[in-house]
């Protein structure tokens, strides 16, 4: 039996291109498993607004990072094909089909169900401005005056005037100007959305409405006359650009990271144009002349039935009155671990503790800097930031533990995408306050997600340690499903000292006890947790790996796990975003299950399991099984080994494998679908984890009353 | 409880390493952190003599980030050695002050044979087979940078310890120097090597049958973390077989595969390669079984000295034992006689115990004073013209564990000086003047004990002596003739009395 596996292994590539798929194509899919929430009619309108707008955000992204890069690689001539044998060429080919598809879909529920449904709902959006009654016409023509036209700054394009710069990812409008003195030249003007202002302005509701929305742009089209006085206005139409957004810092040459990035910042407007949004019915006359002078292929134009950028649905969420229109907000619950009474680091020492957020509240770790920032004891604190809020706790708490005499180190990674301008803020304002900041280690983002609190105590320095899966954002902790522990462990403790050196510029340690790092360790360590069980699947024994994480497309892994569902190991693996792995190729994948959840939470946290022949071994990260994890940054995998923390760990997972109403589930040609709930329990994993935490809060805190009232005094 | 965080500084040949500490009565030694710091001083010390301006900046900078780091846990006390890469540098001084300036930590330059002496203790407290293992004859192994030492242990005893300037840094440089292709650099170091390894082994191994090897040092710990990674062994012990098999492998492999295998840059790969060759030259040639390799670095053997010294811990093996061992062992090699030596052993130490009020001297000169006595008559090994002035070279270029500098330069003088003592100003800045009186206080117990045995003839085994009235009475208790060393002892007398203000007297007890 044996020997007929072994031949047979001999003649399968693992890594053959057929049996992986396109990261770019898979991403779109995932949006589209977003863009199926919005659909979704089970799902309060208001949700499904913000999931629409979610798209659209996705999407900008997708384009200034992705595309730009592999238009970079087709510029540079560079035709390595991809994990799934396409060259950048072929990629960007097909990227630009299932991409115009996808913007389509978005106004067809636009247009189809949205703006009839809100309609429905009282909430009117005026599409054209022309549609505007009088009095309404009125209050616009007021805003116009005071509020924006202020703040516009239009610019003809002629014979002296050269073509302006457009601002990437702003919104603006062409105008065909005619000279009113001489009848044949048209000219070209163009005036920017002004992003200062908000993108719908509520007006005076119509009759049949009880709030009516217009859009900014629509009332600057309905005035653009007033803005080229000596002209006449042919037509207005708006339009969006996409530019190169990818930071690529040659840091060998940078004598300052800090000032590079500066610098860079400066420099991502001039990016090449890689998208062009107008309204479908723009004037040939005007495309042509933003087609020229954006240098634009036809096939990155989008010809848009509806307002340009949606991501505005997010900011109308936030509307007033429509409460019955969204799911009921979710208050993240106490800790039951936890209590008010004593210091954290009391409450630690009795045990680890498990934090599963948003369900949880991210409170603790808050209290963790902020109590360790006023402790006596403490002598230093250590902490990893990659994102935080703009008003962080966090940040006050290590500023004001510096000014109380602590020595505080923080890890400032500056090249987060698209929080450079605020990191670099706030590193500045935490060194003012007398911490010792460090920007990381060359060329590797820092990633991981640590923090590290050394106190003197009576029997000695203890180590204080909190391990996540999610940055250090007390907002976006709201709204992210992560995970974490705090612990005291000396072993772990050990490793966090460590960690921090090496990311100080100390030789790495010549072992770690526990932790697994990246770049160096982590592929090795999770090569040697799959090879394990496909160990175990050979010597006939039972073998099980449970994973999951926001993206998977790294080949060594893929094909790791290939080998070890040959092999008769039973992979489920829960991806929500890009996953490369194909499932149900016989002999290569036919024991692997890869599902997506995506709900109103977005599903963050990094979980592995290995059943490990009974001994088994669960461990969380900061890290996918992506190449740029795992070899471009520092990340940390960190085991749980307290068996209650191991309990709930496995929990989240077996909970998210048999969620019925959320999961999407990959099937043999690469698309996901829904799973066909006949017969089967409805489980929603999210609102499960919810209802658990809001339970387990109310026993705890019956526990608690009850133990108060024990220590009544009673009158005789 | 009283728990002291003290941190441990080492600049070495190829990194600069700091390793905190907590010490307690109760938990012994407990080690909070250890940062290192790659930087390689020794190339420029042993290829240019002398440390370059850039690597002293950067040594500085490191210190720097030590001095930070020992303020998150407000650490007053520490120690701070430089060995060899610093010793050997013409401008040392000069670079111990700019650290000194910038980063305010005060280094100190340690002898070979202290940072050795050091690094045992803390291999004895480490290593929990320690003298399991030594109780058999163990070579300890410690193939450092700039230089290899050799040590012999017998029967729990340390007999020699020799220091060959093989270290892998020098090695390196050397052939790099020579710009042979790196391709055939295996075999130009094994065939430099192969000499003084095998004149070490002619020599000292000769009548010793070593059964194991202890292995010590930053590449020497590298090579067997990579074998064990490579072989998937988990044992402390590795046997001989298996080393050699390993080293087979890596050598029949190119220069530049093994840098990627081992991810190391080229310098640090020759340096892996150097310390396994040599390890592998000592495990086939000494036919010895077994190979045990330690982490242990100078930082722990300081911060096992600190601890012993505050009498945090009790040492795990008596060292000094070791000293006066392997300093027995060179008497032998220069043939002295043990039965005189041992005699004038004992006389001087009753001497020096019976007059401890007026010389207020330490337990650590009372073993100056015993190893002095032990190696006086060395230098009749080389003729009996100079005996004095031989003996004092001898020990001058003799490494005797567990002695700074300064405490071998005290022994070496100790025996020089017969028949007049030289002023204070005629040692130069060798000495302090407490080192310079302490020398003429030790030099007076040794010349009256060494008249006591003036014929070798250990006419004096059995004395008394007592101390009343500034007189020191000396009674022997013997039925031979002691005119002679009566004669010379009152020679010597009127010197101990100059120094001490006490009388000496010698009374015969029939």
């Amino acid at each position: 039996m044996s020997s007929k596996t072994e031949t047979k292994k001999e003649t399968i590539d693992f890594y053959a291109t057929e049996y992986y798929k396109n990261r770019e194509l898979s991403w779109i899919d995932f949006n589209y498993r977003v863009l199926g929430e919005a659909k979704d009619k089970t799902i309060p309108l208001f949700e499904r607004l913000k999931f629409l707008s979610i798209t659209a955000s996705n999407l900008d992204e997708f384009f200034m990072i992705r595309v730009a890069s592999l238009r970079d690689m087709v510029h540079a001539g560079y035709t390595k094909p991809d994990i799934a044998g396409l060259t950048p060429k072929q990629q960007l080919e097909k990227i630009s089909e299932k991409t115009h598809e996808l913007v389509k879909a978005q106004y067809s529920i636009y247009n189809r169900s949205f703006l009839p449904l809100l309609k429905q709902n009282g909430l009117e959006i005026i599409t054209e401005f022309e549609k505007l009654n009088k009095e309404q016409e009125a209050f616009v023509n007021r805003y116009f005056t005071k509020e924006i036209y202020p703040v516009l700054t239009p610019m003809a394009v002629d014979s002296s005037r050269p073509f302006p710069l457009i601002r990437n990812k702003t919104l603006n409008i062409c105008a065909l100007l005619k000279d009113k003195k001489n009848e044949e030249n048209y000219d070209f003007a163009t005036v920017q959305v002004p992003a200062v202002l908000p993108r719908f302005i509520e007006v005076p509701a119509s009759k049949d409405a009880t709030t009516s929305l217009i859009l900014l742009e629509q009332i600057i089209e309905k005035y653009i006359d007033k803005l080229f006085l000596n002209y006449e206005v042919v037509c207005a139409y708006p339009y969006r650009i996409m530019r190169n957004a990818d930071l690529s810092i040659d840091e060998d040459e940078a004598a300052d990271l800090l000032i590079e990035i500066q610098k860079q910042l400066k420099k991502r407007q001039w990016g090449e144009v890689i998208r062009l949004e107008v309204e479908a019915d723009i004037d040939k006359r005007l495309l042509t002349v933003l087609k020229q002078e954006l240098k634009v292929k036809e096939h990155d134009i989008f010809k848009i039935k509806g307002p340009l950028d949606l991501t505005f649905f997010m900011k109308m969420y936030g509307l007033d009155g429509y409460d019955h229109l969204k799911v009921p907000k979710y208050i993240p619950q106490p800790v039951p671990a936890l209590n008010h009474e004593e210091d954290i680091f009391t409450q630690i020492r009795r045990g680890d503790i498990f934090l599963h957020h948003p369900y949880e509240t991210f409170d603790p770790v808050v209290d963790f800097v902020r109590q360790a920032s006023k402790d006596p004891n403490v002598l230093a604190i250590k902490q990893t930031l990659y994102r935080v809020s703009s008003n962080s706790p966090i940040i006050a708490s290590l500023a004001e533990a510096a000014e109380n005499g602590k020595q505080v180190s923080v890890l400032v990674e500056l090249k987060a995408r698209f929080d450079e301008e605020n990191n670099i803020l706030w590193a500045l304002k935490l060194e003012q306050a007398g911490c010792h900041v460090i920007y990381g280690l060359r060329g590797l983002k820092t990633h991981s997600k640590i923090t590290l609190v050394v106190r003197r105590e009576e029997d000695g320095i203890r180590r204080y340690v909190h391990l996540g899966t999610g940055n250090y954002n007390d907002s976006t902790a709201k709204l992210y499903t992560d995970t974490g522990i705090l612990t005291c462990s000396n072993p772990i403790g050990e490793d966090a000292t460590a960690v921090f050196n090496m990311l100080s510029g100390y030789s790495e340690p010549e072992s770690w006890n526990k932790l697994a790092l990246a770049p160096y360790w982590l592929r090795d360590k999770f090569y040697e947790l799959i090879k394990r069980e496909t160990e175990h699947a050979k010597a006939g024994r039972k073998a099980v790996i449970k994973a999951k994480m926001n993206s998977l497309c790294d080949k060594g892994i893929i094909a790791a796990l290939y080998e070890a569902s040959h092999a008769g190991v039973k992979i489920d693996l829960i991806i929500r975003g890009i996953c490369c792995l194909r499932t149900g190729i016989p002999d290569v994948s036919n024991n692997i299950t890869v599902r997506s959840i995506v709900g109103n939470f977005l599903e963050h946290a990094r979980i592995f399991y290995f059943y490990n022949d009974g001994e088994e071994e669960i461990y969380m990260a900061s890290a996918d099984w992506m190449p740029r994890n795992l070899d471009k940054r520092v990340e940390i995998l960190f085991p749980v080994e307290d068996k209650k923390l191991m309990k709930e760990a496995l929990q989240i997972l077996d909970i998210q494998l048999a969620d019925t109403l959320k999961a999407h589930i990959m099937q043999k040609d690469g698309s996901y679908a829904k799973i066909d709930k006949r017969g089967k329990k409805a489980l929603c994993a999210q609102d499960y984890f919810c209802e658990q935490a809001v339970k387990a809060a109310k026993n705890t805190e019956k526990a608690r009353k009850k133990e108060d009232m024990k220590r009544l005094f009673e009158p005789m | 409880m009283i728990i002291t965080t003290y941190a441990a500084i080492e600049i070495g040949s190829t990194q600069a390493s700091m390793k905190i500490f907590e010490v307690s009565k109760k938990n012994g030694i407990r080690e909070l952190e250890y940062l290192r710091c790659p930087l390689e001083v020794g190339a420029d010390t042993y290829s240019l003599g002398r440390i370059s301006h850039s690597v002293a900046n950067r040594l500085c900078n490191i210190l720097i980030g030590f001095s930070e780091k020992m303020k998150e846990y407000s650490i007053t006390d520490y120690t701070a050695y430089a060995a060899g890469v610093l010793r050997e540098a013409s401008n040392s001084l000069l670079v111990l002050d700019q650290i000194k300036l910038t980063s305010g930590l005060k280094v100190r330059i340690i002898s070979n044979s202290e940072l050795r002496f050091y690094i045992y203790k803390a291999l004895a407290l480490k290593e929990s087979q320690f003298n399991q293992i030594i109780a058999e004859p163990t070579l300890i192994l410690d193939a450092g940078a700039g230089s290899i030492q050799l040590s012999i242990y017998n029967k729990s005893a340390l007999c020699s310890t020799q220091n060959i300037r093989l270290g892998s840094i020098r090695v390196r440089e050397i052939l790099f120097q020579m710009k042979n292709s790196i391709s055939n650099y295996q075999q130009l170091a094994s065939e430099y090597m192969s000499n003084s390894i095998a004149a070490y082994i002619k020599k000292y191994l000769k009548n010793i049958k070593i059964r194991h090897i202890i292995a010590i040092g930053n590449y020497t710990n590298f090579t067997f973390r990579y074998l064990r990674k490579l072989l998937n062994i988990h044992e402390s012990l590795v046997d001989k077989k298996t080393f050699h098999a390993f080293y087979e492998k890596i050598t029949s492999q190119s220069f530049s595969s093994l840098e990627k295998q081992f991810s190391l840059s080229e310098d640090a790969t020759a340096l892996v390669l150097s310390t396994a060759m040599v390890i592998d030259k000592f495990l086939l040639e000494s036919k010895c079984e077994d190979i045990l390799v330690s982490d242990t670095t100078l930082c722990d053997g300081i911060v096992a000295e600190y601890a012993q010294k505050k009498e945090k811990i009790t040492p795990a093996h008596d060292f000094q034992a070791d000293i006066i061992s392997t300093s027995q062992n060179i008497a032998a090699r220069y043939e002295c006689d043990v039965k005189h030596y041992q005699n004038v052993s004992y006389l001087a130490l009753a001497i020096f115990d019976q007059v401890k009020k007026y010389h207020d001297l330490g337990k650590r000169e009372r073993l100056l004073l015993e190893i002095a006595v032990i190696l006086q008559d060395c230098g009749e090994y080389i003729n009996m013209t100079a005996i004095a002035e031989n003996s004092y070279h001898i020990i001058m270029s003799t490494e005797i564990i567990g002695l700074s500098h300064i405490e071998r330069c005290i022994v070496a003088n100790l025996v020089r000086y017969f028949r007049d003592f030289p002023q204070f100003k005629e040692f130069d800045a060798l000495f302090s003047k407490d080192d310079y009186i302490k020398l003429h206080k030790l030099n007076a117990i040794l010349r009256l004990a060494n008249a006591l045995d003036q014929s070798h003839m250990q006419k004096l085994s059995r004395v008394s002596l007592s101390l009343k009235d500034s007189v020191l009475t000396i009674t022997a208790n013997t039925l031979h003739d002691i005119s002679l060393e009566k004669g010379i002892f009152e020679n010597n007398a009127v010197f101990f009395e100059e120094v001490f203000g006490i009388q000496a007297k010698l009374n015969q007890k029939r």
